[in-house]
This record gives structure tokens, C-alpha cells and sequence, in this order.
């Protein structure tokens, strides 16, 4: 069987997705599929219903109307609690890390949460060397292994946010969603993000909004733009970037 | 019948008391969220220097205003001097106003001496009406009668005139209140006035009422602080209930049950702690 | 982790201290030192709760009353050895601990502060009012110190180092105590509790948790106290002693561990030489928490540690 012939999974589905605010509709039937191992960009003006779709995917929001799936599962009744349990992980635009604690120890109590051995108050933690281990090989796949000893707070703001993609990672999640994770970083720093990114497993499955282009378009394989809250069009990248349509609402009629 | 009666007139008498004190702390606590330790201190204050009035000129009124004012200075000092830059950081209030008010009791304590003492209440305070075959000592009908009066003037002040508008803006939101031109720093500087005045008025009638030593302050504390728990932080009208639900409790439980009466005085805060946790007529936290 | 490389200093030369200079000392010395080691199990305590979960609960002493009075009691009452009344002392201190802790943990922020303090409050007013049980303001004496082993525990330094072992113990317990996952998670707390809620930790289970196990260090040093003292009074319990054990943990360096050691020496020295001098020392005293409270409320091993860091990046 070649992988082509391997039909993929979709691992979220959108529905015709709406979700109206009493006169304001935000996001505008959407449909989209988003295929296992892919890298979907949402991109679109400011108020296209990015941010709204995010939160009606991840479930902090409730749909007006349409469905959502996750691995070909119903999600639109579930809760965002039960959706992170079923893998689904995403990234804040503001960073919430702890401060005083080592890059090592926030990763470790991200995984340690829904263990036993948080509760252990006799032998330091130090001695749990698997949780290390796990904590270890996630900070590689962000690129930020060598900074594992300093404490958070004396990190820049660039290596903050590559340390929360990292602590969504900390809960493998199958899906994770990326909110803006370049917002707030320098070239260089957004380079470095990209990278990182690029750098994935491709057993996660990764949807992201980002307003910076180039960054969007190096990471994607496919692209959604959206316009009004509506989707106005998709496909890859390169064909997205030379489309004139896609260009005016930018600049143009908006 | 006659024991109740007694009883419940005590009650209100030592409520009303309570309510001077709690409801210092309460509108202190309400404006500016913090614990001011040296509450008491403002009571013993009030006290002391409300003795030393009557000593000297023989005129309890002129006690009640001067105890008053000088405490109200006193508070203003404090807030201007020691408060002002740290609001929110509640361990380090609490620990300056303990300073402060280990230095007040330690100052009362030079300045009038260790022994308990008392203040006389004047002529036509003492004795007591006669209703049938009840006695109700004047003195205390009149403790009841100034705390219903001092309620009833913050009351209006809070809800019906234009400053009292400010500060409940100031209470509720500060930022906002202070985009609206609203000069809160000096809204929590006279909301803090008036709650040590409260306190400094307190200690002159409770001083005439049971007498005033040093480390009376440090004992009174936790009875306001059930009242303002119990009535809910920041409300006037939960400190009367407050004051009056606590004075009760312990008055009947000294009568009933003195062994465990401070205990008894325990059980409304626990009761308020486990169902609403701010307090009767406190706002909810969230 | 270098930074912390000058707390175990400052922990190497005090347990070094401590262990040579007791036999060098005037006995008078060497029992503040003693009262210094009880007061620093209290203030570790409290360490935890304040320096590493930002939990300030003001009522602790409220805890090291009861264990003073549990152990004091069944010693004179019941007749229960040295060994008896401590155990009694910590489980008391560990069951009100844990009763009271499910009240206070309903508030949170300055709530808890004040519903912390007047907790201790009611504690001291139920010890001065049941006097049939605790003597009422007269207190319980005639606690005897413990032979063991046939050593006299009246020479002050065969005391002082049998307390020593005491506070030693404690010591290695908390110091795994804040090394191990949970202790972690306590931190995680402080720097972000709602972060913590997401990663799915029961946070006011740890907190409870954290609460109780103050608790129980408190009484432990309450019972201490009450044969170091061989007499307990309600005063253990009121609002000046709570507020002291406060300052003790914040002027020290709270979050250190090894700042309650410093602040509880502080502390008991000013009480006990500053009154020497002067009547007025509880002004002293005020002075010492305003001073604190306004200018150095990280205490001086945290004054010592932004010494370093300016240091370093400079």
C-alpha cells in the first residue's frame, strides 16, 4: 500500500460552523476538514472570526449552529475540559508560566498533573528521573533543551512563548492549536518559532492563526482565509498567496 | 421571662458596642481591603483620652468629641503616612499596623499606667428607667441610642448624599471611580478617618460602660472581626446584624454556658464560613 | 541553582554555630537559643504556607497553643510521659488543623488572612474561658522535663541539645518536604494558580494538605514549648504572639527556609535583651515591623539574594 492509496484521518472536522452573537454573526458556515499530521494556517483581516473559530474548535465557546469532530468524533455538546482529554491542546497569546521554577520544572508539573505521584512529599523530585526524561524530550522538540536549568523568569519573552507550545506538548495532545504564537517576537525570535515549528512530529496535528505571513505560509500546508467570519478561500499556500482576491481584502475593499 | 428580657436588653446594649467597633473595621476593610490590626488601638485610645477629659473638665460629652476627633487624626496620620502605597499588599499592612499598634498600647500603658480604670458616667446618665418590673440602666439605653443614631447618619451618608455616592464609586471599582474625577486618595483617607472616629467613640462609651486597661485592644479584636465576618467585609448594614447576631450569642452563652461561651461565639462564623463565605450581606467573591 | 548556594551557607554556619557554642555559653544564653529552636519549627512551619504556597495564615500560633496545652494537659492530668504528651500534642494540633483548615480555606486572599487570625483568636478565648480544662488565665504548670536515658533535662545544655535533635528532625522533614513533588506543586501554586487548576491539580487539596502539615510542625513546637517552659498560658495563642511568628518568617526571608531561623533569633533576642535595657521595648519592637513591612518585606536573606543577582548581572 503506497501512502497515497492510506486514506488519512481527518482529525478535525468544521460543519458549517456559525456562531452568531445576538446581531453579530462571528464566524459564517464554515467548512472545513483538516487532515491527521496536517498543517492548517487560518488566516484573514482583523475580525474575520480567526480567534472565534479557534475557540468554538477548542470549546470555550458554543456553536449557533453546525458541528465539530474530532477524529471523526461529535464534538459540539462536549466541554473544552473533555476536549483536552480527548488530545485536543492549544496555546494562550498570553504567556502563563511559572516564574520561579526552572524550564525543567515547569515542564514537569505540566505532566506531572494528572499523575499520582504529585502527591509524593517525601523523595524529591528530582529522583523521578522518567518525568525528567519525558520533560527533556519535549524541550527538544521546542529547541529550548540547553535552557532546561534557568528559571523562567530570566528567560525573554521569544523563549516564553516557545516554552508554552511546549507545555501544551506536555499533555500530547493529537491536536494542538496555536493562537498568535509569533505575536510579540522579534524576526529573529519569530525565525527561530518558525523553525521550531516546522519541526513537529507529524503526529500532531496543528492548526494556527497567525497574522505574520511569511511565518504562516512556511509552516502550512494548506490555508484558510478568512473574511467576515465566512470562509473565503482555501488551498495551499502558494495558491493562496498569488490569489488577487486574497490580496484585496487585505488591502483593499476589507 | 424577667431573664430573657434582661438578657436581650444586655445584648443590644453590648451590640451596640459592637457595632461601633466592627463598624470602624467593616468600612475600613471596605475601602482600602485591609485588616487594620490596630483597631483596637483606636478604641483604647479613644478610651484612655476620653478618661482623661472627664477627669479633667467632668463634661462626658466634650470626651466623646475631643476621644473622637483626636482618633480620627490619628487614623488620617496613619493612612497618609503608613498605608498609602501599599494597597494590596495585604501581609505588609497587617504588619505595619501591628507596629502601630503595639506602639499604642505601648504608649497608653505609659501614659496612664497598668491598672484597669474606669470612667464615670455622668449624673444624669446613671440609674435606670423603670418599666413595670424591669430595670434598664439609662447608660446603656443611651449606648443602645447613639449607635442607632450613629447607623442611621452613615446610613443616609452612604446612600443619599453625593459624597457618600463617591465613596460607595470608590469601594466598588477605584480605577473607575478615579477615571470619573473621583479623588479616591482622599476618599479612603476620610473613610478611614471615620472608621477609627467610630472606634475612638467606642472606647469612650465603653470605657464608661466596663472599664479600660491596657490589652483590652488585642482582646476586643476578635470580636470585631467576627462581627465584620459574620456581617460581611465592607457593609455597614452586616456589621449591625453582625454585631447584634454575635452580641447575643455571647451574652446568652455567658448566661447559659460560660465555660465555652467564646466557643459559642465561634459557632455563627463557622455557620457563615461553610454557607456564604463573605458574610451575610457581603458581595459574592467572584 | 547557584543561587541558592548561599542559603546552604548561611544553613552550614547557623546548625554549625549551634552545635559548638552552647558549652561556651552563659546558661541564660543557651535557653534562648533553646526557646530560638522551638520558635524555629513554628516559623518553618509557617514558611511553607507563607514563602512557598503565598498562603498567610496569621493563625499558626493559634496551632503551637494547642499542642502547648494538649501536651501540657495530659502531662499534669493524665499523667502521660514526655512521649505520650508530644504525640498527643502533634495529633491534636493535626485534627483542629484539619477541622479549622476546612473553614478557612473557604476564603481566599486577605479573607484568609483575617479569618487565619481570628481563628487563633477564638482558640485563645476558648483556652482562657474553659477554665476547668486549661486553668483559664492562670494556666497549667508543673510541666516536668523528661529524663531520658537518665540524663538530667534541667541543665539547660543537655536540653538545648535534646531539642536540638528535635529541630533537626524537622528541619530534614520539610527541607524533603519542599524538594519533592508536592512541594513543588505548592510553588506552581504561588506562581500561578490558575495554570495549575488547568493542568489539572486539585489545588485546594494541596493547599488543605500544606495546611494540616504546618499545622502539625506548630503543635510540635507547642508541645516543646510547654516543657522547655514548664509552664503555658493563654497568651500563647493571642494576637501579639501570632503576629510574631509572622515577623519572625518575613523578616528572616520567607520562601527560604532558612529565613525563619534567622528571623526566630532575631525575634526572641530583641525580646528577651532589648527588654534588659529598656521598659519600652515592645516600641522597639513596633519599630522592627514597620521597618520591615515597609523597607524590607522579602526580610534579609531577601535582601541578600537581590545583593547577588544585581551582582551577577552586573
Amino acid at each position: 500500500m503506497t501512502t497515497e492509496d492510506r486514506k488519512a484521518r481527518i482529525a478535525v472536522r468544521c460543519e458549517g460552523v456559525t456562531k452568531r452573537f445576538g446581531g453579530l454573526t462571528a464566524v459564517n458556515e464554515v467548512w472545513v476538514d483538516v487532515e491527521e499530521g496536517a498543517r492548517q494556517a487560518i488566516i484573514g483581516p482583523n475580525g474575520a472570526g480567526k480567534t472565534s473559530l479557534f475557540r468554538l474548535i477548542s470549546g470555550e465557546m458554543a456553536v449557533t449552529s453546525g458541528k465539530i469532530r474530532i477524529f471523526d468524533r461529535d464534538v459540539t455538546r462536549m466541554s473544552g475540559h473533555r476536549r483536552t482529554a480527548l488530545g485536543l491542546g492549544r496555546t494562550f497569546q498570553v504567556t502563563n508560566l511559572f516564574p520561579t521554577l526552572t524550564v525543567a520544572e515547569n515542564l514537569v508539573l505540566a505532566i506531572m498533573g494528572l499523575k499520582k505521584t504529585k502527591y509524593s512529599m517525601l523523595a524529591p523530585l528530582a529522583f523521578h528521573r522518567d518525568l525528567y526524561q519525558a520533560a527533556g524530550e519535549i524541550l527538544e522538540m521546542v529547541g529550548m533543551a540547553e535552557k532546561s536549568r534557568h528559571l523562567v523568569e530570566n528567560l525573554s519573552h521569544g523563549e516564553h512563548r516557545q516554552i508554552e507550545i511546549a507545555m501544551a506538548l506536555a499533555l500530547a495532545p493529537k491536536v494542538l492549536l496555536l493562537d498568535e504564537p509569533m505575536a510579540g517576537l522579534s524576526q529573529a525570535e519569530s525565525h527561530l518559532m518558525t523553525d521550531m515549528i516546522v519541526g513537529l512530529p507529524r503526529s500532531i496535528t496543528i492548526l494556527i492563526i497567525e497574522h505574520d505571513m511569511q511565518a504562516a505560509f512556511r509552516i502550512a500546508d494548506h490555508v484558510c482565509v478568512l473574511h467576515q467570519g465566512a470562509l473565503f478561500c482555501k488551498g495551499a499556500p502558494d495558491e493562496v498567496r498569488s490569489n488577487d482576491d486574497v490580496r484585496k481584502i487585505y488591502f483593499g475593499e476589507g | 421571662m424577667e431573664f430573657w428580657i434582661t438578657q436581650t436588653f444586655n445584648g443590644l446594649s453590648y451590640a451596640a458596642l459592637l457595632f461601633l467597633l466592627g463598624g470602624g473595621m467593616t468600612l475600613i476593610f471596605g475601602i482600602m481591603k485591609i485588616v487594620n490590626i490596630a483597631h483596637g488601638s483606636f478604641y483604647l485610645v479613644g478610651g484612655y483620652i476620653g478618661l482623661t477629659i472627664v477627669l479633667k473638665t467632668g463634661n462626658f460629652y466634650l470626651a466623646l468629641v475631643v476621644a473622637a476627633v483626636v482618633v480620627a487624626l490619628l487614623g488620617l496620620v496613619m493612612e497618609r503616612i503608613f498605608l498609602r502605597n501599599l494597597a494590596g499588599k495585604d501581609l505588609r499592612q497587617m504588619l505595619i499596623t501591628t507596629g502601630i499598634a503595639l506602639f499604642l498600647q505601648d504608649l497608653c500603658l505609659l501614659v496612664w499606667g497598668g491598672d484597669p480604670r474606669n470612667l464615670s458616667v455622668p449624673k444624669y446618665l446613671t440609674g435606670s428607667f423603670e418599666l413595670g418590673e424591669f430595670y434598664f440602666p439609662k447608660f446603656r439605653v443611651f449606648m443602645i441610642g447613639s449607635a442607632v443614631v450613629l447607623f442611621l447618619i452613615l446610613w443616609v451618608f452612604q446612600e443619599k448624599t453625593r459624597v457618600g455616592a463617591m465613596v460607595r464609586a470608590s469601594v466598588d471599582n477605584s480605577e473607575m471611580a478615579g477615571g470619573l474625577g473621583i479623588k479616591v486618595p482622599l476618599v479612603t483617607m476620610g473613610v478611614f478617618s471615620l472608621g477609627a472616629l467610630l472606634a475612638g467613640f467606642g472606647g469612650v462609651i465603653g470605657c464608661a460602660f466596663m472599664g479600660i486597661y491596657p490589652g483590652l485592644d488585642f482582646e476586643l479584636l476578635p470580636f470585631a472581626f467576627v462581627v465584620v465576618i459574620v456581617g460581611g467585609m465592607g457593609n455597614l448594614t452586616g456589621a449591625l446584624l453582625g454585631a447584634f447576631i454575635v452580641a447575643m450569642i455571647d451574652n446568652f452563652g455567658k448566661a447559659l454556658f460560660p465555660e465555652v461561651a467564646y466557643f459559642t461565639l465561634f459557632a455563627p462564623m463557622a455557620v457563615v464560613l461553610a454557607v456564604k463565605p463573605t458574610g451575610l450581606m457581603g458581595k459574592s467573591q467572584k | 541553582m547557584s543561587d541558592g548556594k548561599y542559603l546552604w551557607i548561611t544553613l552550614g554556619i547557623l546548625i554549625a554555630a549551634a552545635m559548638i557554642l552552647p558549652p561556651f555559653l552563659p546558661p541564660f544564653w543557651v535557653m534562648l537559643l533553646t526557646q530560638t529552636l522551638i520558635y524555629t519549627i513554628a516559623a518553618m512551619a509557617l514558611d511553607l504556607l507563607i514563602g512557598y504556597t503565598d498562603m498567610a495564615s496569621l493563625g499558626q500560633a493559634g496551632f503551637l497553643a494547642v499542642g502547648a496545652y494538649s501536651a501540657a494537659i495530659l502531662f499534669t492530668r493524665y499523667g502521660f510521659g514526655f512521649t505520650g504528651a508530644m504525640i498527643g500534642a502533634v495529633l491534636l494540633a493535626i485534627v483542629s488543623s484539619a477541622v479549622l483548615g476546612l473553614l478557612a480555606l473557604r476564603a481566599a486572599g486577605v479573607y484568609f488572612l483575617m479569618i487565619t487570625l481570628a481563628i487563633a483568636m477564638v482558640i485563645w478565648g476558648l483556652i482562657y474561658r474553659w477554665v476547668s480544662m486549661t486553668g483559664g488565665d492562670n494556666g497549667i504548670a508543673g510541666i516536668l522535663r523528661p529524663n531520658p536515658l537518665g540524663i538530667d533535662m534541667f541543665d539547660p545544655i543537655h536540653f538545648f541539645y535534646f531539642i536540638f535533635a528535635f529541630f533537626i528532625v524537622s528541619l530534614v522533614l520539610m527541607l524533603l518536604f519542599i524538594r519533592s513533588p508536592f512541594g513543588k506543586t505548592l510553588v506552581g501554586i504561588k506562581d500561578s494558580e490558575s495554570r495549575m487548576i488547568v493542568l489539572g491539580y486539585n489545588v485546594w487539596l494541596h493547599k488543605y494538605l500544606v495546611f494540616i502539615i504546618a499545622g502539625a510542625f506548630s503543635g510540635l513546637a507547642g508541645g516543646l514549648y510547654a516543657f522547655y517552659n514548664g509552664f503555658v498560658s493563654p497568651s500563647l495563642s493571642d494576637l501579639a504572639h501570632c503576629m510574631a511568628i509572622v515577623l519572625m518568617v518575613t523578616i528572616g526571608g520567607p520562601g527560604t527556609l532558612v529565613g525563619p531561623i534567622i528571623g526566630a533569633l532575631i525575634i526572641i533576642l530583641l525580646e528577651n535583651i532589648v527588654s534588659i535595657y529598656t521598659e519600652r521595648w515592645v516600641m522597639v519592637l513596633s519599630a522592627v515591623y514597620v521597618i520591615t513591612a515597609l523597607y524590607a518585606p522579602q526580610g534579609i536573606l531577601g535582601w541578600i539574594g537581590r545583593l547577588m543577582k544585581s551582582e551577577r548581572a552586573a
